[in-house]
């Protein structure tokens, strides 16, 4: 991928997002926020408000964006998320539950982190010692549904100012993010990069199939699980700060991959993409309804489904099932 | 380098398709393995090739039991090039010729000089050259099991295993391709093991021919000597008259 719009792009919005709002910060007050630290008058505004919730965008949206690229390459289909296997599903629940027995903040996080590795364990579990790709998905999709309907009758329990909260958790969303979720997105995130660059050419030569990967020595059998259960901790860490933000990790794998203009997953463009879009989405709830803050997942909802519909409509399905 | 089975009992789960095996592919010859539908001659390449797990018995790569060897190491050793490979979508010629280095690549570290070295070979070898920057999704079924071979090669090791290379191309690719791995085989002595479909092609381009049916090896040795009526009638159930070619004057089927 030429890296360089991409990376102008970030700056350009990250710098929008920073600056623009209810209240503009003008380019010499971040100047002055850099310099005279909390002596600037901007400096509750963009150190303390804006600053950290851009972060805990940037961290979970790359998070997103990786998980999103490996899913498409394990299971070898361009509109593959981490959702089939149940990982955001099983975060909802777990998050749900916890809102539900009236707990908040840092509890409901835990219980979202929870259902999201709970639900690859149980899948790996389910489907197999060696399983095939096709199993994979099926039983995903069952884990996705069975939790997403436990999570239904929850809030059909809950009263109607707990199921609102959950709601609103559901959707994902940025407002209210502060340098702690800031520093825990980030403290898990250069980990799971270090694996995803470690296992980014393993699951490059598993897209060629397993008989063709095994037999150029990648052992597919142990890369499998290894896979999945990183999926799980990239959706774990976004969703433990920002909720369940849908379309990152649809969007964010293809865009990068075309851009890439190449064969094969790219993850760091795909980490770019995907902090991209959650930028974009944010910049997007500031300027739409600067007094009444929208969650940042209607926005890339409103992205990705358009872009779900045109990656049908420019036949990549036929192509990949052909 | 020797590749063999011992006593080798192959199957995915449930009653083993091959049961009992002994087997000694020569080193440096072309080994075509014959035999009808399902009669286990893909689940022993795949066995050899460290594909399929042994039930029971082993397959030696130069004494070490491969169930003990990772998978780096036994492709480090060994190629194997499945029935029909996927070329990732929109990859070229060139990206996938330099897959085969794959268990040649650290992590963390592109490849390097002779890596790329290797590619530039194995793509001469396979006359895949001109062919570099073309993608593989537009190029011919020849051409396209040419750049496969040249995957393999670019792995440079010492046995090469093909399943059915020749299946999907018509005559004459079949020929070009027989020919390619049998000049492979002669230049750098490389050992050849393939399943083949079709015997008078594996009478005329094989050293050593192995004769599969249901899950057994009836007969091994010399094209002359396993492509002979007795044995076709047990392998095929087909009533044949073996005359000798009179241009190669390797065996030559005839139905009769």
């Amino acid at each position: 991928m030429r890296r360089a719009p991409v990376i102008a792009a970030l700056l350009l919005v990250f710098l929008a997002a920073l600056c623009l709002g209810r209240n503009l910060v003008t380019i010499r007050d971040l100047w002055e926020v850099l310099h005279q630290g909390p002596e600037a008058k901007a400096w509750f505004l963009v150190w303390e408000l804006r600053l950290p919730r851009l972060l805990t965008a940037i961290g979970a949206g790359a998070a997103f964006g990786i998980a999103g690229a490996i899913s498409q390459s394990l299971f070898r289909n361009p509109l593959a998320a981490p959702e089939m296997m149940g990982v955001t599903a099983g975060a909802s629940l777990g998050a749900v539950a916890v809102l539900l027995a009236g707990a908040n903040g840092f509890a409901v996080a835990s219980g979202a982190v929870g259902g999201a590795v709970a639900a690859p364990v149980l899948l790996l579990a389910l489907a197999g010692r060696q399983p095939e790709v096709s199993r994979l998905i099926l039983t995903g999709i069952g884990i996705s549904l069975t939790a997403s309907a436990m999570t239904g009758l929850l809030l059909s329990r809950a009263s109607d100012t707990v199921a609102g909260d959950a709601m609103l958790w559901l959707t994902g969303s940025l407002n209210g993010r502060h340098w702690q979720h800031a520093r825990l997105i980030w403290a898990v995130l250069p980990v799971l990069l270090l694996v995803a660059a470690l296992i980014a050419r393993p699951l490059d030569r598993m897209e060629m199939g397993d008989d063709l990967a095994q037999s150029l020595g990648i052992p597919v059998h142990l890369t499998r699980p290894v896979l999945v259960l990183l999926i799980a901790a990239l959706i774990a860490a976004g969703v433990a700060v920002v909720g369940p933000v849908g379309f990152v990790g649809l969007m964010a794998g293809p865009i990068a991959r075309r851009l890439a203009n190449g064969a094969g997953p790219d993850l760091i463009g795909a980490a770019m993409i995907g902090a991209l879009i959650m930028l974009l989405a944010d910049l997007m709830v500031t300027l739409s309804a600067p007094y009444a803050l929208l969650p940042a997942g209607v926005f890339t909802g409103l992205m990705g489904a358009p872009w779900l519909i045109w990656l049908l409509w420019r036949g990549d399905i036929e192509r990949k099932t052909a | 380098m020797s590749l063999a089975a011992r006593n080798l009992t192959l199957g995915y789960g449930g009653q083993p398709i091959l049961r009992d095996l002994d087997l000694n592919l020569p080193q440096g010859q072309v080994t075509a393995i014959i035999g009808r539908n399902g009669c286990g001659k893909s689940t022993l390449l795949r066995g050899l090739g460290g594909l399929t797990r042994a039930q029971a018995g082993q397959v030696l790569l130069d004494g070490d039991d491969i169930a003990t060897l990772r998978p780096k190491a036994i492709a480090q050793r060994m190629t194997l090039l499945p029935q029909s490979p996927i070329a990732p979508e929109g990859i070229r010629v060139a990206e996938l010729v330099a897959r085969g280095r794959t268990p040649w690549l650290r992590p963390f570290r592109p490849p390097g000089p002779e890596d790329r070295a290797a590619v530039t070979r194995a793509m001469e070898a396979a006359a895949v050259t001109d062919l570099r920057d073309a993608r593989v999704s537009d190029l011919s079924g020849g051409q396209r099991q040419r750049v496969w071979i040249a995957m393999a090669l670019a792995q440079e090791t010492g046995w090469l295993l093909l399943d059915e290379p020749t299946t999907f191309l018509d005559l004459r690719h079949q020929l070009d391709l027989l020919k390619l791995l049998r000049a492979l085989n002669r230049q750098d002595g490389r050992s050849v093991v393939m399943v083949l479909h079709d015997i008078s092609l594996a009478a005329r381009f094989a050293d050593h021919v192995v004769a599969m049916r249901d899950g057994l090896v009836l007969a091994q040795g010399t094209p002359q000597s396993v492509i002979a009526d007795e044995i076709l009638r047990q392998v095929f159930g087909l009533e044949t008259k073996v005359i000798a070619d009179p241009l190669h004057g390797a065996p030559l089927v005839l139905p009769l």
